[in-house]
C-alpha cells in the first residue's frame, strides 16, 4: 500500500457509526471536501470523516479535531487502511475505538407523538420549504417540467396502481440511481420511504415478541465486513436479500405497507457510491443524523410552527438530499394512511 | 447533432449541476443538455428522451455525463467545452481557495483566532445564539439570517451595544467595512462618504451611485431593517453614526432607512445635528424636510448619492440632473409608446431588490397612480394572491413567498422568469419595470440570464398586435466581476431601456405609461379617483 506509518499525526473521534466499529481492510480516499472526507471501502461503500456531527451516519467518523488541521494534507487516490480500532491514512491516524458509538437507528421512544394525522401540515411544510431541483416537483406543481420529476412520477404511479391490496410496495427499485447529483435523488426518496416504514412498524408493533424478533433480525442483519467487506459478491447480496425477506414475514402482521427490500437490495449495484452506501443503511434500519433528528421533532411537534421547523432543519441537509427523503417520506406515509 | 462525454469518478452536487446544464443550455442553437451521474436510471432517461450515444455504454455509476443536442457539430462541440469548463472552474476554486468553512463557531474561532468581526448565516432558529456567543467573544456580528424574532433581536443589540460592538442585522445583506464588501455589495471607490443603512439593496444601490458620481465610501455599515422600530430603538443605526463621528476617513454622513417609527426618526435625527459632519439623511416614503447647513434631506436614493458626493466635494447639491434632456426622454417615450395597442396599459414591476421595489412604488403612488403589491403598506391595495398581478403591480421578488427553499433573485434569475412568464399571459401589460443587482454574492449574468425571455416577452406582446417596453436599472459599478457595461449592453440588445439609477428608470416607466393612457384615451387604468 506505501503507507508511511512512521511519524504519523493521531486525531480521535469522538463518535463512531455503529457500523465502522467492524470495518477491517483496504480502501481509498475519493473525495476530500472542507468539511468531510470519503473514504470508499471495499467494493462500493463511502466511511466519512466529518467536522458536522449533524451528519452523522453509521458509516461515519466525527471527527472535528481533523479538519482546521493545516497539518494534514490528503487527497483523493490515496490509500486508506482500516484495523483494530484505527484509520491509517498517509501521515496520519485516526483512532476510532475510543469514539461514542452513533447507532442511527429510530426506537419506539423516537417515534413517541408522531401521527399520520398530521401529514397535511407535514406535506405543506414541505411545499413551503423544500428545495427545488431534486424531487420536490413529485408535490411541487412548478417543478413537474423536471425530466427526473416526469420520470419519478411515472414509476409512482404505476407503483400505487399495482399494490391494490396494500400488501406490498413493489417497484421502488426503479428509483435507484435516478437523479443527477453525489446522491441520486431518487435514493434519497427511497431512503424516505424505507425511513417511513421503519417509523410504522414502530408505532404499530407490539411490545414483547414480535419486538425482541425485529430486534433480533437487526443484529443478524448488521454486516460484519471484517470477515467479507459489502458487495464483494453475488452471494452476499443474496444472503442479505433473504435476510430481507425474513424480516418482512415477521413485520407483515404490523405493517400497512411493506417495500419489498429484496429488489432494493439487488438494485444496490446500479446506483453509484454515495446513493448505495445510504441505501445500505437504509435498507437495515440505519438512518443519517439530520433524518432521526426529525422524525424526533415532528413526533414532539405541538404546533404547525414547530413542524415547518423540523422540516426546515430537515432540508438544509444538501443540496436536495433533505427535500427528497421528506418527500419520499411524505409518499410512504400517504400511500399507507389510504390504506 | 448529439454527444455525449464522460468524466471519470467525477462527483459534484445535484444543484449545481442542474445549474451548469441550464447555463450551457442558454447558448443559441443547443436543444438540451443534461449533466448527470452515469447510473442506469439516468442513462435510461437520456435513452427515452433521445439524447443517448454509443459512449453511455463505458459510463459507471460514479462518471459524470455530459450529454448535449444542437443544431450542428460545431455547436455541440462547444457546449460540450463550455460544460467541461465550467464544471473545471468550479473543481479549481474549491482546490485553489481550500473553500473551507468552519462547521461551527469554535471551528471558526480556531481558524482565525485574530478575526474582530464575524458573518453568521445560518437558520434563523439558530441564528441568535450564534450571535449571542459572538458577542461574548467580543467579536462585532453581521447576522445575515432572517427568521429571527424582533424579541432576539432587541436583546442582541442591547447585549452589543453595552459592550460596544456592532450587530449589523438580522436579515443584513450588505456592508463595507474598511473597503472589504461583506456578503450582497460592490466594488466601490475609497473615499470620504460613510453610510448607515437599514435596507439591503438600498445601501447598494446608494454606494453604487455615489460611484458613478465620482464619490468614494469610507464605510457602509447594514443595521437590519426593523433597527428603526420602536421596539428595538434605532440602537445599531445610533451606534453606526457614532462610530462614523469618530472615524477619521469619513468626512460625510449618510443615513438610510425604509420608514422609521416617529420618535426613533427624532433620535437619529438629534444624533445627526450633534454631528460636526455634514450629514445627509433618507427616510425612504416620506417627503424630504427643509434642511439645514449640516443636515441634507433626500426624496430618493439617488438624490441621497448626489448630495453625499457633493458635500464630500465640498459644494452643495445642485439640485437634481437626470442624465439625458427632457427631450431625449420624450422622444424615448414617443418611441416606445408608438406601437402600444390601446388595449395595453398596465405596469409590471419585477424587483429583485426590496428597496428599489419600495421606491419605484412610492415614487408611482406620489404621481396618483395605484400600485398593487406584495410590500404595500396600504392594506387595500396589498396583493391578496402575491403569484397574481393586477392592475399597476410592483414585486418584491426577494420576499419569503417566492424564495421558500430556492435561491434569492439575485442569485437566481428564474424566479423572476417564471413571473415574467406568468405577466405576459396578461395581454394589457404595457411596461415591465426591472432592477439588476450586480456584485459580490449575485448571479455572475444576471442580465444575460434574462436575455431569453426577456426577448420572448417582446415578440408576444407583438403577436398580440401590441408592444412591451422594458424599462431597467443595473446596480452596479465597471469594478463588480459582471463588467457593468457588458451588462447594460446586454440589455439594449433585446430592446430594453437602461436607466443609470432606479429613480430614473421608474420615473421614465410612469412618463410612458401617462403618455400611453392620454394617447389611447382608453378608461384610465387604475388611476386614482379624484
Amino acid at each position: 500500500m506505501g503507507l508511511n506509518f512512521t511519524h504519523e499525526k493521531r486525531f480521535e473521534a469522538q463518535k463512531t457509526g455503529v457500523m465502522v466499529h467492524s470495518l477491517s481492510g483496504e480502501g481509498r480516499v475519493v473525495s476530500v471536501y472542507a468539511r468531510a472526507l470519503n473514504i470508499r471501502y471495499g467494493n462500493g461503500l463511502l466511511v466519512s470523516l466529518i467536522e458536522d456531527s449533524n451528519q452523522m451516519t453509521a458509516l461515519s467518523l466525527f471527527v472535528p479535531s481533523f479538519f482546521p488541521s493545516q497539518e494534514v494534507k490528503t487527497e483523493a487516490g490515496a490509500p486508506a487502511r482500516f484495523e483494530k480500532g484505527r484509520l491509517w491514512l498517509s501521515g496520519f491516524c485516526i483512532d476510532f475505538a475510543k469514539g461514542t458509538s452513533w447507532k442511527g437507528t429510530l426506537t419506539p421512544g423516537s417515534v413517541q407523538g408522531f401521527s399520520l394525522t398530521r401529514i397535511g401540515i407535514f406535506r405543506e411544510a414541505l411545499l413551503h420549504q423544500g428545495k427545488r431541483g431534486g424531487l420536490l416537483g413529485l408535490i411541487h406543481p412548478d417543478e413537474e417540467q423536471n425530466p427526473f420529476v416526469r420520470k419519478a412520477s411515472q414509476i409512482l404511479r404505476r407503483i400505487v396502481q399495482e399494490f391494490p391490496d396494500g400488501s406490498c410496495m413493489k417497484g421502488l427499485s426503479q428509483l435507484v440511481g435516478l437523479g443527477p447529483g453525489l446522491t441520486p435523488s431518487g435514493d434519497d426518496f427511497i431512503a424516505g420511504v424505507l425511513l417511513g416504514e421503519e417509523i410504522l412498524s414502530l408505532l404499530t408493533a407490539p411490545r414483547g415478541r414480535t419486538q425482541r424478533r425485529l430486534a433480533a433480525t437487526r443484529i443478524v442483519g448488521t454486516p460484519s465486513p471484517r470477515s467479507s467487506p459489502p458487495f464483494s459478491g453475488e452471494s452476499r447480496r443474496r444472503a442479505m436479500a433473504a435476510l430481507a425477506t425474513a424480516r418482512g414475514r415477521v413485520r407483515r402482521a404490523v405493517i400497512p405497507v411493506r417495500v419489498n427490500k429484496r429488489e432494493l437490495w439487488h438494485g444496490l449495484t446500479r446506483t453509484n457510491d454515495g446513493g448505495r452506501t445510504l441505501l445500505f443503511q437504509a435498507l437495515q434500519g440505519y438512518f443519517p443524523g439530520y433524518l432521526i433528528g426529525v422524525v424526533k421533532k415532528l413526533g414532539k411537534a405541538q404546533t404547525v410552527e414547530e413542524m415547518a421547523d423540523a422540516v426546515r432543519r430537515a432540508v438544509s441537509h444538501g443540496e436536495t438530499s433533505g427535500t427528497d427523503a421528506l418527500v419520499g417520506l411524505l409518499f410512504y406515509l400517504n400511500v399507507s394512511a389510504s390504506h | 447533432m448529439k454527444k455525449v462525454i464522460i468524466q471519470k469518478d467525477a462527483y459534484y452536487d445535484s444543484v449545481f449541476l442542474m445549474l451548469t446544464a441550464k447555463a450551457v443550455k442558454q447558448t443559441p442553437g443547443v436543444k438540451e443538455v443534461f449533466i448527470l451521474m452515469g447510473t442506469e436510471a439516468n442513462l435510461e432517461l437520456l435513452k427515452s428522451i433521445g439524447l443517448s450515444a454509443p459512449e453511455a455504454k463505458d459510463a459507471t455509476p460514479n462518471d459524470l455525463v455530459i450529454a448535449v443536442e444542437g443544431e450542428n457539430e460545431a455547436l455541440v462541440e462547444e457546449a460540450c467545452k463550455t460544460a467541461s469548463e465550467l464544471l473545471h472552474n468550479r473543481q479549481r476554486r474549491v482546490d485553489e481557495e481550500g473553500d473551507y468553512r468552519p462547521a461551527s463557531f469554535q471551528t471558526a474561532l480556531k481558524t482565525a483566532p485574530d478575526a474582530n468581526l464575524i458573518i453568521i448565516s445560518v437558520p434563523g432558529a439558530y441564528a441568535a445564539r450564534e450571535a449571542r456567543r459572538a458577542l461574548d467573544h467580543g467579536l462585532h456580528v453581521l447576522l445575515f439570517s432572517d427568521n429571527v424574532s424582533l424579541e432576539d433581536e432587541v436583546q442582541l443589540k442591547q447585549q452589543a451595544s453595552e459592550k460596544g460592538l456592532l450587530m449589523m442585522g438580522p436579515d443584513c445583506g450588505t456592508a463595507i467595512i474598511n473597503g472589504k464588501p461583506l456578503c450582497f455589495a460592490n466594488v466601490v471607490r475609497k473615499g470620504g462618504i460613510g453610510i448607515v443603512g437599514a435596507s439591503g439593496s438600498g445601501l447598494q444601490e446608494v454606494c453604487c451611485r455615489i460611484h458613478g458620481l465620482g464619490g468614494g465610501i469610507s464605510q457602509a455599515i447594514g443595521t437590519g431593517g426593523r433597527d428603526l422600530q420602536v421596539q428595538v430603538g434605532g440602537k445599531m443605526m445610533l451606534m453606526g453614526i457614532e462610530a462614523l463621528k469618530n472615524d477619521p476617513k469619513t468626512k460625510v454622513i449618510v443615513v438610510i432607512s425604509k420608514p422609521p417609527a416617529e420618535e426613533v426618526a427624532r433620535k437619529v435625527i438629534a444624533e445627526l445635528k450633534e454631528a460636526e459632519k455634514p450629514c445627509v439623511v433618507h427616510f425612504i416614503g416620506q417627503m424630504p424636510q427643509e434642511g439645514s447647513e449640516r443636515l441634507w434631506y433626500a426624496a430618493d436614493l439617488e438624490e441621497t448619492a448626489g448630495m453625499a458626493v457633493a458635500l464630500s466635494k465640498g459644494g452643495h447639491h445642485p439640485g437634481r440632473v437626470l442624465s439625458m434632456s427632457e427631450s431625449a426622454l420624450d422622444e424615448i417615450v414617443k418611441r416606445e409608446t408608438r406601437r402600444m395597442s390601446p388595449n395595453q396599459g398596465y405596469l409590471r414591476g419585477l424587483y429583485a431588490g426590496g428597496t428599489l421595489a419600495d421606491e419605484a412604488m412610492i415614487l408611482f403612488e406620489r404621481e396618483g397612480l395605484e400600485v398593487f403589491s406584495n410590500v404595500q403598506t396600504k392594506p387595500e391595495r396589498v396583493l391578496s394572491n402575491p403569484h397574481v398581478s393586477r392592475n399597476h403591480t410592483i414585486i418584491d421578488l426577494g420576499e419569503d413567498i417566492f424564495t421558500a427553499g430556492r435561491p434569492h433573485p439575485m442569485i437566481d434569475p428564474s424566479i423572476r422568469e417564471e413571473r415574467m412568464s406568468k405577466e405576459m399571459e396578461d395581454p394589457q401589460v404595457a411596461v415591465l419595470l426591472m432592477d439588476f443587482v450586480l456584485g459580490y454574492g449575485a448571479h455572475e449574468d444576471p442580465c444575460g440570464a434574462m436575455l431569453e425571455p426577456l426577448g420572448r416577452a417582446k415578440k408576444k406582446a407583438e403577436h398580440g398586435g401590441g408592444y412591451l417596453a422594458i424599462v431597467a436599472s443595473i446596480v452596479g459599478t465597471e469594478g463588480d466581476f459582471q463588467d457593468l457595461e457588458d451588462q447594460r449592453k446586454k440589455l439594449e440588445s433585446v430592446g430594453c431601456v437602461v436607466m443609470p439609477s432606479n429613480y430614473q428608470a421608474a420615473m421614465l416607466a410612469m412618463k410612458i405609461i401617462k403618455a400611453h393612457e392620454s394617447r389611447s384615451r382608453t378608461v384610465p387604468l387604475g388611476r386614482k379617483k379624484r
